[in-house]
């Protein structure tokens, strides 16, 4: 996946789509990591580190900006793109928030059915758990306010590519007419 | 000739065709019955059952259900609506009163769904968990999750749902 967001409509959120994989893989117990939690047969935990947890939300306010950034930009009128590339970028952006909204569903259906009985390691698993999952899902939660933010941006600068073409064209037929 | 077998067995059927039409067999909502329903009634419920076509409709979905899972612990169903929201049922071996919060900043509330006592907790986010008593120690959860509106919207849809879903549950008298 390439680093220019204006040769593919996730690119902005390469970071982003694997941030949301990640996400997910941590949140459900499938992801991997070097980490060695302590676990259990019947809830086996996480395998996430809490700085894994922390350098993901900081990733999500990282792109939270880069995003706001540009959607300020369109706003102000200095980010245009024509509509072809924008309609297909934000096909990708609510593409991607579709994807976005199986998993939120899905995390939080995991989580919040999870069993890890009364024990005392259960009960140290589970607070474990809680700390960074409710991290994570806080994080993840924002992934869909930073696609929607890009899909405003890419409708506002389609707009701007749009006012601009038709400026442009005003002119020459005035100058033409002069 | 109707035999008397037959006249029970009719009898029967026509109880079964009245209501509870997600639960095997139109689980009677008797007293006696209720009384000694097993946490984990829901391994023989189709889960997707629990929303019809016109309660999903209402909803604003028009696509059939997933099962998510179904075994002893769990049996749950989702739909999802493009650009728009996903929704699911979750029955779980799990009292209502577990519900945990979203995240961390999160609360949750108290709510009586159709006389039964329930637990809801919003999230800012775009999502939704509500959960209502099935059993003393199962439940069933709505969870919503939409891409616009937020918590607010999420948490309008799986009232709605639960209002549905309600009737189709075992009954909570005795």
């Amino acid at each position: 996946m390439g680093d220019d967001p204006l040769t593919n409509p996730i690119s902005d959120l390469s970071v982003g789509g694997s941030l949301i994989g990640k996400a997910v893989g941590w949140l459900t117990g499938t992801g991997s990591s070097d980490s060695a939690q302590p676990s259990t047969a019947a809830a086996p935990a996480p395998a996430v580190k809490p700085e894994d947890a922390t350098a993901f939300a900081q990733e999500v306010q990282r792109q939270t900006a880069n995003a706001q950034a540009l959607k300020t930009a369109a706003t102000a009128g200095n980010f245009s793109i024509h509509p072809d590339a924008a309609q297909a970028m934000i096909k990708g952006f609510q593409d991607a928030q579709d994807i976005w909204l199986k998993n939120q569903y899905n995390v939080y259906r995991l989580t919040s059915t999870y069993k890890l009985g009364s024990t005392p390691g259960a009960k140290v698993i589970s607070q474990w758990n809680q700390q960074i999952g409710q991290q994570l899902a806080t994080a993840y939660a924002a992934l869909n306010d930073i696609l929607q933010t890009q899909i405003d941006a890419y409708t506002q600068a389609m707009k701007n590519y749009q006012e601009n073409e038709a400026n442009v064209s005003n002119s020459l037929r005035k100058s033409g007419e002069s | 000739m109707l035999t008397p077998a037959l006249v029970i067995a009719a009898g029967v059927l026509a109880a079964c065709g009245s209501g509870n039409s997600a639960l095997p067999g139109g689980t009677s909502t008797s007293t006696s019955e209720s009384s000694t329903t097993s946490d984990t009634w829901f391994t023989s419920v189709k889960s997707c059952e629990m929303l019809d076509q016109s309660q999903l409709a209402d909803l604003g979905f028009t696509g059939s259900g997933t099962v998510n899972e179904n075994d002893s612990t769990q049996n749950s169903c989702e739909w999802d609506q493009s650009q728009y929201a996903t929704i699911g049922v979750v029955l779980v071996s799990i009292a209502y009163d577990q519900l945990p919060p979203v995240t961390s900043s999160d609360s949750v509330e108290d709510i009586t769904i159709a006389g039964r006592p329930g637990k809801i907790t919003e999230d800012p986010g775009g999502t939704c968990g509500l959960a209502i008593k099935a059993t003393n120690g199962s439940r069933a959860q709505i969870i919503a999750v939409v891409i616009h509106g937020g918590g607010e919207k999420a948490c309008s849809l799986a009232k709605q749902a639960a209002q549905d879903v309600a009737p189709k549950l075992p009954s909570l008298s005795g």
